[in-house]
């Protein structure tokens, strides 16, 4: 099976675990726990004709992109940038990982998560702010919530095409 | 009259308060006492018709009736009957706790100091426990002989329960203790080999003819070792490119890989940022995993029992004719499925190494 490498990144508490447990074990907990390093986890993903193995790694947040580890970043196919819709500052930063992460592969299949949607409204202005960033930088934005499920499935789901995309065109 | 009436009310609450805690005065003196004294403030009411000079009647009775004297002789005794520090030596001293009000205070301190003490010592024992429930070290000190004598009682009495219980802690460390143990007398062997020849040497001569380290030959015997897993992992990405299985129940390892991947990276980023070396083996029990580091891919090997001297030699050895070889597939690994036969020959000697056959 064809297996990819797909990173988690963002801030902390931006919901990048949640993501990751909704969307490998269809759960979500309230309590936050943060993650220290980094977690791993496979998911089996069919998109069309091709099942595509992602290796996710869930990786530790921090105050911005200056924190990140880059050796996790290695060897990834994809990425995903995570951002709270309720804290702008989380929003502006995904420019520093778009950055970081094109900087080893200018090609990099991207997807930008605007999480916790069941906290604001479609029409509020930091969802504005998060379409204007992922317009900027040319990566799809997703508005998803772990907490309700929406969202997630298509997020990934909209990556592994790129990751296939990728792959066919080869 | 009315302030006759109030002295004798006085008197008779001292009396009483005296009286309850001298339980030997008989009652009928008593009652014939405050019988007398009523009646004899009711007489002179009704002979005294004048209330001016109810105060010089009142003084006068009060020193004359002989009944009053007798009860003031009464408190006397009962105060002498007491077990205090102060008594009262003269009827003039009780006059002046009498007409006193906070008179009757020294009284009821003599009366109840014995409680008063009690109390005291009870205080000073509460607050001598908050001072030990505060102080940890105070309350393990308190804690420690009641604790350790109730796991001796409980060892004794369910020694079957407490077996069971501490089982998974003792076994595992029994375990480990023994496999250091192992480990040490492998040491021992190899020493003994290298230092007492006359001893072994037919014996060595025969492991000479066949090639085989006197060493590698004695720990073999005396210990078992084997390669139970083989992976082989793209280094960068953390990806799979091969696994090899001893007993092929694994069904997760291309998550194992991509674990051992994020563990090294880890390590390396959080202990040794700026450092050339990195994580080269993981231990847990009395397995190890080994991990031998190549430019394009890394070899980790899940192995058990000692490990024989040499193996990691040939770990290194068998990952650098790897990257000779196949090099250029080993760089371009992306994840997709490849057909590992081409490498077999390198990495399946490495799995067969228990039975000395590598």
């Amino acid at each position: 099976m064809v297996q990819r490498k797909v990173c988690l990144v963002g801030d902390f508490a931006v919901g990048k675990t949640s993501l990751f447990n909704r969307f490998v074990y269809n759960r979500f907990s309230e309590t936050y726990q943060s993650t220290i390093g980094v977690r791993v986890q496979r998911k089996i993903l069919k998109v069309r004709d091709h099942e595509l193995a992602l290796i996710l790694w869930d990786t530790e947040g921090g105050q911005d992109s200056t924190t990140l580890k880059e050796s996790y970043l290695k060897g990834a196919a994809g990425a995903v940038i995570v951002c709270d819709l309720t804290r702008t500052g989380t929003i502006l930063h995904c420019e520093e990982y778009i950055h970081l992460l094109r900087r080893e592969n200018p090609a990099l299949p991207l997807a930008i998560a605007g999480n916790k949607l069941d906290l604001v409204s479609p029409d509020h202005a930091h969802v504005t702010v998060a379409h204007q960033v992922a317009q900027l930088f040319q990566a799809p934005l997703t508005l998803s919530s772990a907490n309700l499920g929406v969202g997630v499935e298509q997020l990934f789901q909209s990556l592994g095409e790129r990751l296939v995309h990728a792959q066919t065109t080869i | 009259m009315l302030e006759l009436e109030q002295e004798i009310c006085n008197e008779y609450m001292i009396y009483d308060v005296v009286t309850a805690g001298v339980p030997q005065i008989d009652e009928n003196v008593i009652m014939a006492i405050q019988q007398h004294a009523h009646e004899s403030a009711m007489h002179q009411a009704t002979v005294d018709p004048h209330p001016a000079e109810a105060d010089t009647a009142t003084h006068r009775q009060h020193e004359s009736d002989p009944d009053l004297a007798l009860l003031q002789e009464l408190l006397l005794q009962a105060q002498q009957l007491l077990d205090t520090e102060q008594s009262i030596e003269t009827p003039q001293q009780l006059t002046i706790i009498k007409s006193d009000r906070r008179g009757r205070r020294p009284m009821r301190e003599f009366l109840l100091a014995p409680e008063y003490q009690r109390i005291d010592e009870l205080e000073a024992r509460i607050a001598d426990l908050q001072r030990q429930l505060h102080d940890r070290d105070a309350l393990i000190q308190m804690l420690s002989p009641a604790i350790s004598r109730a796991i001796a009682q409980q060892v004794q009495e369910a020694h079957d329960e407490m077996a069971e219980a501490l089982y998974p802690v003792i076994g595992r460390t029994i375990q480990r203790a023994v496999t250091e143990s192992m480990r040490d007398l492998a040491r021992r062997i190899d020493h003994m080999m290298r230092c007492s020849m006359r001893m072994f040497f037919l014996w060595r001569l025969v492991l000479w003819i066949r090639g085989i380290r006197p060493s590698d030959a004695a720990l073999r015997e005396a210990l078992p070792f084997q390669v139970n897993e083989l992976f082989l992992i793209h280094r960068e990405s953390g990806l799979l490119i091969q696994h090899l299985s001893a007993s092929a129940t694994l069904t997760d390892a291309d998550l194992i890989a991509s674990m051992l991947a994020a563990i090294r990276a880890y390590v390396q980023e959080s202990f040794l940022p700026h450092s050339d070396h990195s994580l080269d083996s993981i231990e847990y029990g009395d397995m190890q995993i080994l991990v031998e580091e190549g430019p394009a891919a890394l070899l980790a090997v899940v192995v058990q029992g000692v490990q024989p001297a040499g193996f990691r030699a040939i770990l290194r050895q068998q990952l650098t004719e790897l990257h000779a070889a196949y090099g250029a597939i080993l760089r371009s690994f992306q994840g997709d499925p490849i057909d590992g036969a081409w490498m077999l020959p390198l990495l399946q000697p490495l799995m067969e190494w228990h039975d000395g056959s590598a």
